[in-house]
């Protein structure tokens, strides 16, 4: 794949509801390296969905999606655990594995990847953790650490596989302020040091306005994409002006 | 017009039929996901993962090392309550000879798995379901999916390998403690007259019963481990569901665990 090939290319995606029915509105998107989308909209409007679909973890019901090159929708299951080295995704909540304290939890993806000798793993555990700034302790088991510090750790775990794209669902879930900052500096410094394209499904539009690069705007009775916040805000449809105005009262 | 409800129950027959084919299917789901798990264990091309070996580590000393007091405690008893028993009775009727020759059937074989069995269903069974159900409904487990790891290989065959290799040696300490417990004590309370009775145990052994004695341990081991995954992978969403699960497996592993600790005794 050349430099300039997306890394993400969806046509006329239609992602399932829950008991299978397809989504009413078509989604087509481009994604390049160092690109940040946020998708946004109300509650219902299918966030999660799009972006379960983008990131080929669920089959979509109508459309393509291809992700690095691979079309979804043929994926046999080695091919598919192959790409989600390459294509991260953090679900809701950030969850880690429960039994295995911080640090752990960032080296077994590596570890059971054979990317390295334990000690290589460790260093670049650390280094990672560095870069992100990671303020908590490693040696607690996840139960114990803040929502941000699970949010930073479940990062790192995805990062220990070098991915080119990373999905991130509601990641400002239960952080204050300062943490989103810093969670949003985690994200530009993704994308502008590590190239990585971002994709974030989230409510937090303080960030899409200053961060995004696309705004994938999704609504139950409507769907579309935009290029950048002036575009997003200037935008006639009656569900996005619906979506803004909700917002700023 | 209202619909006519079809009877709860139906038939007594058509209720036989279903609960049968119930059975039927539900053993056939099992079997496809343990032998699912153990394919991808096999494809990976190495026994162990380094990140897997160390669940293997895990289980067996959370199922074996860890429940070998309990074990031991209800081993002795067993020693004192039957062993003991059965040689006071032997003592009583005159027929010395018979009873080393039952006593290597009925505790040793027979008592021995299938009372380490109940333990590692009511320990360890129980424990796999809940640790599983609730990672599960955490996101836990589609967490580690989405890195790539198999599941299976992660989960599963780790807690199959590690709960049979603790069902047999948990089972072969029970006999020991059950049988040479059981001796020693009585030996104390009768003055050392039933000390001989372990020469003729020794002696009594029949050597086929002992691959029969190491298939069925390491069936039983898969059966409690497997039936408890499955289990708690069924727990999706809700957190009521975590209880039933667990119920179901603890019931479903008796049941398995009893019906293949009979046909195996027919059959051999």
């Amino acid at each position: 794949m050349s430099a300039a090939a997306p890394l993400l290319q969806a046509v006329e995606l239609r992602p399932r509801r829950e008991g299978d029915a397809a989504m009413e509105h078509p989604l087509s998107l481009e994604v390049k390296a160092g690109d940040t989308i946020c998708l946004v909209g109300p509650n219902g409007g299918g966030k999660t969905a799009y972006l379960r679909a983008l990131a080929a973890v669920d089959r979509p019901a109508a459309g393509t999606v291809k992700v690095l090159g691979q079309d979804a929708s043929r994926l046999s299951t080695d091919a598919w655990r192959a790409l989600r080295l390459r294509a991260a995704y953090v679900l809701e909540g950030a969850p880690l594995l429960s039994v295995v304290n911080g640090l752990i939890n960032v080296t077994l993806p590596a570890m059971y990847h054979r990317l390295g000798t334990a000690t290589q793993v460790a260093a670049a555990a650390q280094d990672l953790l560095t870069f992100l700034d990671y303020p908590g302790r490693q040696d607690l088991l996840p139960a114990y650490l803040n929502q941000h510090e699970r949010l930073l750790l479940a990062i790192a775990r995805c990062l220990m596989l070098s991915p080119e794209l990373m999905f991130l669902d509601e990641p400002f879930h239960m952080t204050d302020n300062a943490c989103r900052e810093r969670e949003a500096e985690v994200f530009r410094r993704l994308t502008q040091e590590k190239g990585l394209a971002v994709l974030i499904a989230t409510h937090n539009l303080g960030f899409v306005r200053r961060h995004a690069d696309k705004i994938v705007f999704l609504h139950p009775q409507w769907v579309g994409c935009f290029e950048g916040w002036k575009a997003f805000s200037a935008a006639k449809q009656a569900e996005v002006r619906d979506f803004l105005d909700t917002d700023q009262r | 017009m209202a619909e006519a409800r079809a009877p709860r129950f139906g038939s007594p027959a058509g209720w036989t039929g279903r609960r049968l084919s119930g059975i039927g299917v539900y053993v056939v789901d099992l079997t496809v996901f343990v032998l699912r798990a153990f394919r991808d264990w096999a494809r990976r091309g190495r026994v162990f993962n380094r990140a897997t070996l160390q669940n293997v580590y895990s289980q067996v000393i959370f199922t074996g090392v860890d429940a070998l007091p309990l074990v031991s405690f209800l081993a002795l008893a067993v020693g004192l309550s039957i062993t003991s028993q059965m040689l006071k009775l032997a003592r009583a009727l005159g027929s010395e000879s018979d009873v080393a020759d039952l006593l290597t059937n009925i505790v040793g074989s027979e008592l021995s798995s299938l009372l380490t069995a109940i333990i590692l269903i009511g320990r360890s069974g129980s424990a796999i379901a809940v640790d599983l159900g609730g990672m599960n409904l955490r996101g836990e487990v589609e967490g580690l999916e989405l890195l790539g790891i198999n599941v299976n290989e992660f989960f599963v065959t780790p807690r199959i390998i590690g709960a049979a290799i603790s069902q047999f040696v948990l089972a072969v300490w029970f006999a020991a403690i059950a049988l040479f417990g059981g001796v020693f004590i009585n030996s104390l309370i009768s003055s050392g007259t039933s000390l001989h009775q372990l020469k003729r145990m020794a002696e009594t052994l029949d050597p086929t019963l002992v691959p029969l004695f190491v298939l069925k341990n390491l069936l039983f081991g898969i059966i409690i481990a497997s039936t408890a995954c499955y289990h708690g992978f069924r727990v999706r969403r809700s957190p009521t569901e975590l209880p039933q699960q667990t119920q179901r497996a603890i019931v479903t592993s008796l049941v398995l665990v009893f019906a293949a600790d009979g046909l195996l005794a027919v059959v051999s």
